[in-house]
């Protein structure tokens, strides 16, 4: 009982304090591969604070989803970082950590971020909606695939359980294979390239900001900060599924801060090289993304086969 | 020590052909060499003991079969050659013969020779399944000599498809390697040894492979679905280069399918094996006869003649009417040899393959418009040409089975027949307004004519003892009783 | 070497081999599509390693050692060499599929190789994991067909020939290992087709004029006369 709430204010705090430190890290690295010099790396935190000071304006037009969508989403984001256990596992979790129920706190998050973004009854946000949701609706399977994997490799949809798992044994050879759909899966989610372009406001290459388009000042903040937290809980799955040195150490006040700065060298390395592929790739063509997510299915689809055969 | 004679004959003419400059004594070599081929196994076939071990592993081994195949692909060679003096002179006359080509054209055409030589001498059949490789490989050389757009196209078709084809009958042949570790704990691929023990071997295992062997080497004999090589290619080459392609080459394929069916037929998946051949046997023969409806060039009709040929083949084997589909693939060859010939010479004469633009052909050329015709009664099975025998036999084989089947055959080869005399009698009767001139055909390529309709007229009426001894103990040993 | 260690290692390269095999199908850069192809031979001889070793019989080195040298080295030059003289770079000729199609039509094979071999898994005798090497190894073949077909450039086509021979090489591995003469004599009669192929294939896929005057002579071989 009180390693779980141990565990629920550690979780919480962790990716909270973290997630905008990955959205600036991020960014330098593309400056720097671009040979600028890129903004501080405690950018996002200072914009998320000015932002918080500033009051939230809303269309006449906008119904009173605007002003809840925000909320909500925070709210979701904030459950779902008691799903994913970043430092340890405690040793009851109370029915948390159950993958389906994951994935859809998150896609109820999205839904009222696309319901927004219809809402203000602007033209880009309609837009970045129809996109958003046509986009993930493909990514759907690939996620569904990739998990229901990992469940029957590990006997369990839970992800403390695969955790525990991982982090005792070796990875098997063949879910080596799942990294690359999961990466797909990450960028994808996070609204990266070449799936969307986080930088620009141009019409033709906007998804996930033409959404967040008509809000402003706290609830832009909420927008903002709740999906660097689903990007910061989408790398803690691949590095604790893939890397788990360092996870889930004996609980105590040394072992935590050994698991932290574990945590934070590996999340930062996945970051860096998020940023060196954003680097290297162009964003491609709204109709050419279904290449990447074929590609992506492919490659679950054999690993869950492989899985089952041998 | 054959071995060693036939690669010192060819290295001795390959040499004579690099280094003279003369066109007309690389084309004397070569007809040496075709003569040679003949002599030597004819030889071998009546002074020695057969089968004959030439490489050691009895990797190439010379039996009764291989002998005959051979025998067939030297009298088509050494008559294609003779007809290539003339023919070959009249295209660079022409200038529709690139002269740089003379030597790629002799050198393929020797090594092509040679290749069908170990083809079917081959015993282990992963050396087939190679030489057979490289038949395509110097057919499709000896097709790109004319150096026409065309041809390139029908010769990379020609690659693309029986290559990529041949590739799954290498995995049979890996499958089979495996099946056959599990009888004396030693993989082997010689066909001698499986067919000792192809009773002991799983049937599953032995139908898989056969059916990725039948892939392959259907598409090497132009077997539909994968006959949509053969028309273009064939019609494409020079006729000379036809003929060895259609009498000669795509009997590789029917050669290997017979070598993997005996294995499969003594066990309980021969029946199978037996229904997989009839289906596309009779696919093939109807879907290559009713394309003949529509042809109106004479050297597509004869290639697709040959893809329903070889279906008809394929029924025989399908019936285990092995003694006839024997005597069927030499009958096939020479008439089809003869019918290209006289193509190749109507073809000097109007300068194209098309009903409509040949013309006076029966006043102008009366032995190709001759050799034409009776080619064509021959191709169609009439009697007294040697192609009736086997049909009538086969046939009535096919009625004791099934009479519905043996009527559905009947009728598609009623239709090729038909669509074979509709464009022979347009062809020889069309006349042209305008006085045309007469072209010049040169001796040497009407000898190999007369030779071929002596010997379809001697064989229509008389089968010789030494043919049928022959036969019959191909037949002995193929199918044991 | 640990039996352990060298399983996980099959299982790895043969992940990779499937990876490597869908960047060949979505790719229509023709450098990194003969790059691509040559890091798949790459992958394939260090198969024939890990048997080596497993095995210990020299046949598999031998292979590999001919396998590095003729597919990733001899024919990746051959196909740069044509890629150069005939100035095309990127193929975007389709003939049915387009790769995103082709991409679930090789998911497709992969399942129907898998429902093939189950009939005879039980004839065969092999542990699951060479028959999951067996299964790839067929599905490259089917793979490589579906390439040959749906592309229109002649040197993609080799592409996905070469890409079928590496499935047979695959297949004959975990199966049973040729005899190395036939073995090398397979290898020749590849080279010598990849040549033949790349050498006719330039009159097709050039896009240089010079060509087509070249062969413009020779074009209407069968009607000239008639015309005239």
């Amino acid at each position: 009982m009180i390693s779980f709430f141990l565990f629920a204010i550690v979780n919480i705090l962790v990716v909270l304090i973290l997630a905008p430190f990955y959205i600036s890290l991020i960014k330098k690295v593309k400056a720097l591969f671009q040979g600028r010099k890129g903004p501080k790396l405690f950018q996002a935190y200072y914009n998320l604070l000015k932002l918080f000071k500033k009051e939230s304006i809303y269309s006449t037009n906008s119904s009173f989803i605007m002003r809840v969508a925000p909320y909500i989403n925070i709210i979701c984001s904030i459950v779902a970082i008691l799903f994913v256990p970043l430092l340890f596992i405690p040793d009851n979790y109370f029915g948390f950590g159950n993958i389906i129920l994951f994935l859809y706190i998150l896609a109820l998050a999205k839904f009222f971020m696309a319901l927004a973004g219809l809402d203000a009854g602007s033209t880009f946000g309609g837009m970045g909606s129809s996109r958003e949701m046509s986009i993930s609706s493909i990514i759907e399977p690939i996620v569904i695939i990739i998990f229901a994997t990992l469940a029957f490799v590990y006997n369990s949809v839970n992800f403390f359980e695969i955790f525990g798992a991982t982090s005792v044994g070796l990875v098997h050879a063949s879910l080596w294979l799942l990294l690359i759909p999961l990466i797909i899966v990450l960028l994808t989610e996070t609204a990266r390239i070449p799936i969307d372009n986080p930088e620009t406001h141009l019409e033709l290459t906007m998804v996930h900001e033409a959404m967040i388009l008509e809000q402003s000042g706290k609830n832009l903040a909420l927008m903002e900060l709740s999906s660097g937290v689903k990007q910061v809980l989408l790398m803690a799955i691949i590095i604790n599924l893939f890397f788990p040195i360092g996870f889930n150490l004996p609980l105590s006040l040394i072992g935590i801060g050994t698991s932290l700065i574990a945590f934070l060298i590996k999340s930062i390395i996945l970051a860096i090289s998020i940023g060196i592929i954003e680097s290297f790739i162009a964003k491609s063509r709204l109709f050419r993304l279904p290449i990447i997510f074929a590609i992506a299915f492919l490659l679950s689809l054999i690993t869950l086969m492989m899985e089952m055969l041998l | 020590m054959i071995l060693a004679i036939i690669i010192i004959i060819l290295l001795a003419v390959s040499l004579i052909v690099l280094f003279s400059r003369s066109r007309k004594t690389m084309n004397y070599v070569t007809v040496l060499h075709s003569l040679s081929i003949i002599l030597i196994y004819s030889y071998l076939l009546l002074r020695f003991n057969l089968p004959i071990s030439v490489l050691k592993n009895n990797y190439l081994m010379l039996d009764a079969f291989s002998i005959y195949e051979i025998l067939i692909a030297g009298i088509i060679f050494l008559l294609a050659a003779i007809y290539a003096e003339g023919y070959i002179k009249s295209l660079i006359h022409e200038k529709e013969f690139n002269k740089t080509n003379i030597k790629l054209f002799y050198l393929s055409y020797n090594f092509l020779l040679f290749s069908m030589v170990l083809v079917f001498s081959s015993n282990n059949l992963a050396l087939l399944w190679i030489f057979a490789e490289i038949t395509t490989i110097l057919s499709a050389t000896l097709i790109v000599t004319l150096n026409a757009k065309e041809n390139i196209v029908a010769a990379m078709k020609y690659v693309f498809i029986t290559s990529t084809a041949m590739l799954f009958s290498f995995i049979g042949l890996i499958f089979l390697f495996a099946a056959s570790k599990s009888v004396n704990g030693v993989s082997t691929l010689n066909w001698d040894v499986l067919f000792s023990i192809s009773q002991q071997i799983s049937p599953q295992l032995l139908f898989f492979s056969f059916i990725f062997m039948f892939i392959g080497f259907a598409a090497k004999s132009g077997i539909v679905p994968f006959h949509t090589w053969l028309p273009p290619s064939h019609s494409k080459a020079a006729s000379d280069v036809s003929a060895l392609l259609s009498g000669v080459v795509l009997n590789i394929g029917i050669y290997a399918i017979i070598r993997m069916y005996v294995l499969i037929a003594p066990t309980s998946m021969g029946p199978a094996a037996s229904i997989i051949l009839m289906i596309f046997g009779i696919l093939t023969v109807a879907v290559a006869s009713l394309s003949m409806l529509v042809r109106t060039n004479l050297k597509k009709l004869i290639a697709y003649s040959s893809v329903e040929n070889m279906g008809f083949m394929l029924i025989g084997i399908a019936l285990g009417n092995m003694f006839w589909v024997l005597y069927y693939i030499l009958a096939h060859a020479l008439v089809k040899a003869l019918l290209f010939f006289s193509a190749g010479i109507i073809h000097r004469q109007s300068g194209s393959m098309k009903a409509g633009n040949i013309k006076d052909i029966l006043k102008l050329q009366p032995l190709a418009c001759f050799g034409l015709i009776i080619g064509s009664i021959a191709i169609i099975g009439t009697p007294l040409f040697p192609i009736f025998f086997p049909k009538f036999y086969i046939l009535t084989s096919l009625a004791q089975s099934s009479l519905l089947l043996c009527l559905l055959v009947l009728f598609f080869l009623f239709v090729a027949a038909g669509s074979f005399i509709w464009l022979i009698i347009n062809l020889t009767t069309f006349q042209g307004k305008e006085k045309i001139e007469k072209y010049r055909i040169y001796l040497s390529m009407k000898i190999p004519i007369i030779i071929l309709i002596v010997i379809l007229f001697i064989l229509g009426v008389y089968f010789p003892q030494g043919l049928q001894n022959l036969l019959k103990i191909i037949t002995l040993k193929l199918t044991g009783n | 070497m640990n039996p352990v260690l060298i399983d996980e290692l099959l299982k790895i390269s043969l992940v990779l081999l499937v990876i490597l095999t869908t960047i060949i199908i979505s790719r229509r850069n023709l450098v990194s599509l003969i790059n691509v192809y040559s890091l798949h031979s790459l992958v394939l001889s260090f198969i024939a390693i890990l048997f080596f070793l497993s095995e210990g019989n020299y046949t598999f080195l031998f292979a590999a050692a001919l396998t590095i040298i003729s597919k990733s080295v001899l024919i990746p030059i051959l196909l740069r060499w044509t890629k150069w003289h005939m100035k095309i770079f990127t193929d975007i000729e389709y003939h049915y599929l387009k790769p995103v199609s082709s991409i679930f039509v090789s998911l497709l094979i992969i399942i129907f190789s898998f429902f093939i071999f189950s009939k005879i898994k039980d004839y065969l005798g092999l542990s699951s994991l060479y028959y999951f090497g067996v299964i790839i190894g067929f599905s490259l073949v089917m793979i490589g067909f579906m390439i040959i077909f749906s592309r229109r450039k002649i040197i993609v086509k080799i592409i996905g020939y070469l890409v079928m021979e590496n499935g047979v090489v695959l297949l004959s591995l975990f199966i049973g290992e040729m005899p190395l003469l036939i073995e090398m004599m397979v290898l020749m009669d590849l080279l010598v087709l990849v040549a033949i192929t790349c050498i006719l294939g330039f009159g097709m896929d050039s896009s240089m004029e010079e060509f087509h005057k070249k062969l413009n002579p020779f074009h209407n071989w069968f009607n000239r006369r008639a015309k005239k």
